[in-house]
């Protein structure tokens, strides 16, 4: 009995070190990069395995000259416009979607879900010419509507079944007082359902700060968001590995930091949108 | 009206930015569209041929095929182990979780950067650790060999996705009735019995649904291609999105470009028709 229980806990405690190698050999590269980024520059290809001694943050210098920070700045300014509208627009019309009954509501919810798996790559071309036609080409107002688009489908699928969630009974009491439905949608909906907001946010949120192919396509001129800027870089400092290290972690840790700390919220959102990768 | 004034914004965003572009997307494909990008004739199927008959077409079509493959091969059973074997809610779970899942927060760009450095022929850590163990300098090419490339960038986007897919698969296995395990427990069962016997069964549908999210992303992969190897060396990683990227953006061949998105196109709908009846399927199960 008692050696029975002994090659159990053998075999827990072997599993979880195979685990803590997985998870280790998981997340080196990441490792790898952050210390080499405060290394010097031969450092970094001749001991590439020593700590760096001592730590230099030249490279992160290096990497702020060449306008990554506007950069980050520039990348904060889109997401939030983008997921500010996403938010407000697939609000309302989860509202209608979830609480109102009116003709073509099946029809005109399936047109909009249609655009849930598209390739952003079906509508580069047709973008691209647009803008350019508009004079938009490399502006980031280029890429406002595109983005907000191609969020809402699944955004407004997400938000009616969390507005469908819920309860009826205060709308009810309220509507009987004359209370409208812009009303009820801003100081009831809204407030109630704040979760599937934070949620469909962060979803989008990163989405949007991630994109590359549509920016890439668009941003043809010196406003650039952070993964056009960060391949940009990397062409420009090529053999400057240190430099370019310090630019993955400066775009990196942030998202890192976040969702760490807004980690709940990041994972149900992300598994919540498991219709998109 | 009031319901339609409602509904309108949305459908007007997305009619105008992404339905009305996809439309005019696949209009283009049909005409000829010149560098000033003027449209100029109609062409009919012409470009659908001229891709056709372009080699880097059917390498970017057999990539893909591999990448879809490989995908689910490597990540569904490397993801359905892992969230098994970290189900429960210890701090121990949650942290490991936490380290398998995070590498999906950062950006494409930015891991394909990571990447190419660790994977450098000449100076990349992953040479240096191989090195170090097999006692002489290995000078593996990696991304710049035709022979491995493909591999390296599947191999990446492996690591990138596997502890998403983990999550999405532990959220479908928070479904079970965790009766069923204790009863199994109690009837001599195994950890991997119990893998086999409950979990896999009840978890069917959930898997099939991930295994079309994996070949949706894998139509779609742009990101880590175009950052590591643009297709190279010698269109040996050409996948359709970086072939339709050169193609109508580097190239000037617009007309080309739209029908490989055409393409691309009917490829992911076709996944996500399949999706869809299963989720539909599902609904009726949480």
């Amino acid at each position: 009995m008692t050696s029975s229980r002994r090659a159990r806990m053998l075999r827990a405690l072997a599993v979880r070190a195979l685990l803590i190698a997985l998870a280790a050999a998981a997340a080196s590269p990441v490792a790898w990069a952050a210390f080499a980024s405060l290394k010097h520059g031969r450092d970094i290809t001749t001991r590439p395995f020593e700590l760096p001694r001592p730590p230099t943050m030249r490279n992160y210098a290096t990497a702020v000259e060449a306008g990554l920070l506007w950069q980050w700045l520039h990348s904060v300014l889109l997401t939030s416009v983008c997921v500010a509208l996403v938010l407000l627009l697939a609000s309302l019309a989860a509202y209608a979607f979830a609480r109102l009954s009116f003709r073509g509501r099946g029809p005109l919810r399936t047109l909009l879900l249609s655009g849930m798996m598209v390739p952003v790559h079906a509508v580069l071309i047709p973008l691209f010419v647009a803008a350019s036609r508009a004079g938009l080409a490399g502006s980031p107002l280029s890429l406002i509507g595109p983005y907000v688009a191609f969020s809402l489908p699944l955004s407004v699928l997400l938000l009616t079944a969390y507005f469908a969630e819920v309860p009826r009974e205060i709308e009810d009491a309220a509507r009987l007082d004359g209370c409208s439905d812009l009303r009820l949608w801003w100081h009831v909906l809204i407030p109630m359902a704040r979760n599937g907001l934070i949620t469909v946010g962060i979803l989008q949120g990163v989405w949007i700060w991630n994109e590359y192919p549509m920016a890439l396509v668009m941003l043809t001129g010196n406003w650039k968001t952070l993964p056009v800027g960060l391949a940009a870089f990397k062409g420009q400092y090529h053999a400057d590995w240190g430099a370019v290290l310090a630019g993955l972690v400066i775009v990196a840790a942030p998202l890192l930091a976040l969702f760490f700390v807004f980690q709940r919220w990041i994972v149900r959102g992300i598994t919540a949108g498991a219709v998109r990768s | 009206m009031v319901p339609y004034a409602f509904v309108a914004p949305a459908l007007f965003v997305f009619c105008a930015f992404a339905l009305i572009p996809i439309a005019l997307g696949l209009c283009a494909a049909a005409f000829r569209i010149d560098p000033v990008l003027r449209v100029c004739e109609y062409v009919g199927a012409r470009n659908f041929a001229t891709i056709a008959s372009d080699p880097p077409f059917h390498i970017a079509l057999r990539n893909n095929l591999l990448w879809i493959l490989l995908s689910i091969g490597v990540q569904i059973p490397l993801a359905l182990l892992l969230a098994a074997a970290l189900i429960d809610q210890s701090r121990f779970c949650r942290a490991l979780r936490t380290v398998f899942f995070s590498p999906l927060v950062i950006p494409g760009v930015a891991i394909g950067i990571m990447f190419s450095i660790v994977l450098d022929g000449q100076f990349g850590a992953l040479n240096a650790a191989l090195s170090w163990v097999e006692g002489h300098q290995v000078t593996v090419g990696w991304t710049a060999d035709r022979r491995w490339a493909l591999f390296c960038l599947i191999a990446v986007a492996c690591w990138q996705y596997t502890g998403y897919h983990m999550m999405v698969l532990l959220a479908g296995m928070q479904g079970i009735p965790t009766e069923l395990y204790e009863a199994a427990e109690i009837d001599g069962a195994g950890w991997w019995q119990r893998l086999g016997g409950i979990t896999l069964p009840l978890l069917r549908r959930v898997m099939l649904a991930d295994v079309l999210l994996v070949a949706i992303g894998s139509v779609k992969v742009f990101d880590i291609v175009q950052v590591m190897t643009q297709g190279g060396p010698n269109n040996a990683t050409e996948v359709l999105a970086t072939y339709m990227y050169s193609q109508a953006f580097m190239s000037e061949r617009m007309g080309s470009g739209a029908a490989v998105a055409v393409v691309m196109l009917i490829i992911t709908l076709g996944f996500a028709v399949i999706h869809s009846r299963l989720a539909r399927l599902e609904a009726g199960a949480p």
